[in-house]
């Protein structure tokens, strides 16, 4: 776990630019904004001691700010615990504050819905609520610490805010997809050790390790049906990867393997078009840049209802225009939501 | 490569996305509306840079829906008078659901009052429900906005859920907030003209859409 620890710090060091989907808050409305320190804060929780920001430090922290009467938090609960367990392995704690309710209705509503894996704070007088709320966020509201509602912030293992969404009722989505792409995406660094995806050797090209990032979207499917797992390749640019029938058989072919997970049933991977490339007047069949690669998925009727994560591996070779580098295979996630 | 990813992921088409624009624009434009003297008009741009919006009820959504007629109903007032919805009938008609527990419920009372106090004098009716809450917080919600139009207290929330569309945000377990902070605006035959729903990142705290709708319906019987 500590090896696991430190990967995750490492990853922390990741890209430059922050993310900032549609949910985001904007540049416009002050700090603090994602890349901020997250402003530190001690609050009293519901089991044991009193909770501080900075003693997470090493650890990615999701902070979530609900009060019981919130719609849009109470929707959120059940897929908080779930990104609670399921990356609890990796380090990942999850907070949840209550702003400024009355102890015993913050009380009674956490222990019907809240896991026990979440930390369960109590801001009782807005106070830090207001160190989070940007400025110029929500201006129609006066009584500022309300603008902090069903917030979810995603901080790094340095204290360094990586996300920093608001509700957005247009296109509510309970289950934090901006949140556990982002987790996908920097546990997928840490898997891969110390060297960044895109480090390159001294003399500026990749490691076959290095050529290909995979990423892949939740899915969801009812118990009892079918859906599909769509995994997208993004393969680096100045190199292409064999496609999955290759024109010549010492050719590697890109394959993706998942692994066995109970009540569920994987189809052939569906690939798209390879694109042809030439090799100096022969063209060979390959896939370059983004790859999507769809997978069919049959529930059993009698799975149980709730979050799954897939493990998987993709193998590829990977070639510049000049050489090819040695096969090599990285291992991937993806989760399920069977309702 | 990635951002493509996470708009696939959030489900939001390009064009949705409020335009940007600079603060000191939006101030800009908000004090030039003010100044101009559009009664209480509605700030230009929203801190997201958007228009100020609602989320607007389609017919995809269910009944009702704009095009319907409103469900009709009995509630008392803050004088414990019976109200009876289509005995309202003749008038245009703002219909407001409000909690006391809802910040943005709560930030816009002020703009309900103001937009009651300017239409008013021109025949509109307002109503407010206040919707499920315990006696001592409707009380304190009548005070403390003092409306000068009926507030009416639905206190088991069936009225409330009489008016929630069945398909939108469907992961509310408590279908009854799904219309908290929504307003509507009917015809003179008791007919939904306009419906909105909060929309929190582009929330419309002054009613610039429903005083739109309200502004088209006056002209229209005005001409006849």
């Amino acid at each position: 776990v500590k090896l696991k620890i430190f990967l995750l710090a490492v990853a922390a060091c990741g890209p430059a630019t922050l993310p900032r989907p549609a949910t985001s808050v904007l540049a416009e409305w002050g700090s603090p904004q994602p890349g901020d320190a997250a402003p530190d804060f001690e609050l009293p929780a519901l089991r044991g001691a009193p909770v501080r920001l900075s003693s997470f430090q090493g650890r990615w922290v999701l902070l979530h700010f609900i009060a019981s009467w919130c719609p849009y938090c109470d929707a959120e609960i059940a897929h908080l615990n779930e990104i609670a367990a399921t990356h609890a392995a990796d380090g990942l704690a999850v907070l949840l504050v209550d702003e400024r309710e009355p102890l015993d209705r913050w009380t009674m509503y956490a222990q019907e819905k809240v896991s026990g894996q979440v930390f369960m704070l109590h801001d009782a007088t807005g106070d830090t609520a207001l160190r989070f709320v940007p400025p110029r966020a929500h201006p129609e509201l006066t009584d500022r610490a309300d603008a902090i509602f069903d917030s979810t912030l995603l901080i790094d293992p340095k204290g360094r805010i990586r996300l920093f969404l608001m509700p957005d009722s247009v296109h509510f989505d309970p289950t934090f997809p901006e949140v556990r792409a982002e987790l996908a995406d920097v546990l997928w660094r840490a898997d891969r050790g110390p060297s960044l995806p895109g480090a390159s050797r001294a003399d500026g090209t990749l490691d076959a390790g290095h050529v290909v990032f995979v990423t892949s979207l939740p899915t969801s499917v009812a118990v009892g049906g079918e859906g599909e797992i769509q995994v997208v390749l993004h393969i680096a640019p100045g190199y292409h990867v064999m496609s999955d029938h290759p024109s010549k058989p010492n050719y590697i072919p890109t394959t993706i393997r998942l692994g066995d997970a109970r009540d569920l049933a994987f189809g052939a991977c569906l690939w798209p078009k390879s694109s042809s490339f030439d090799l100096g007047g022969e063209s060979i069949s390959t896939f370059e840049a983004e790859v999507v690669a769809r997978i069919p998925v049959q529930v059993a009727a009698g799975a149980a209802r709730g979050h799954i994560r897939v493990r998987g591996t993709l193998r590829y070779q990977a070639c510049t225009r000049a050489s090819c580098l040695y096969p090599f295979t990285i291992p991937f996630g993806t989760d399920l939501d069977l309702h | 490569v990635l951002s493509t990813i996470r708009r696939k992921i959030v489900h939001v088409p390009k064009e949705a996305r409020p335009v940007r624009t600079t603060v000191p624009l939006a101030l800009l434009l908000w004090s030039l509306s003010l100044g101009l003297g559009c009664g209480g008009a509605a700030p230009a741009r929203t801190a997201q840079g958007g228009r100020p919006n609602v989320v607007p009820v389609t017919e995809a959504m269910g009944s009702p829906h704009p095009g319907d007629a409103a469900p009709d109903f009995q509630l008392p007032d803050q004088g414990g008078a019976e109200i009876k919805l289509s005995s309202l009938r003749g008038s245009l008609v703002v219909l407001a659901f409000v909690t006391s527990w809802c910040p943005f419920s709560r930030a816009e009372q002020p703009y309900l009052r103001q937009f009651a106090n300017e239409y008013g004098p021109r025949g509109v009716k307002f109503v407010a429900i206040d919707i499920k809450e315990p006696e001592k917080d409707y009380r304190e919600y009548v005070d403390r906005f003092a409306m000068p139009f009926p507030v009416l207290r639905d206190a088991a929330g069936d009225v409330a859920l009489s008016y929630v569309p069945p398909r939108v945000l469907p992961d509310f377990t408590e279908r009854y907030k799904v219309v908290v902070s929504a307003n509507l605006v009917l015809d003179k035959t008791g007919t939904i003209r306009f419906f909105g729903l909060i929309d929190l990142r582009n929330f419309d705290a002054h009613y610039a859409r429903a005083r739109e709708v309200v502004d088209g319906l006056l002209s229209e019987s005005g001409a006849t």
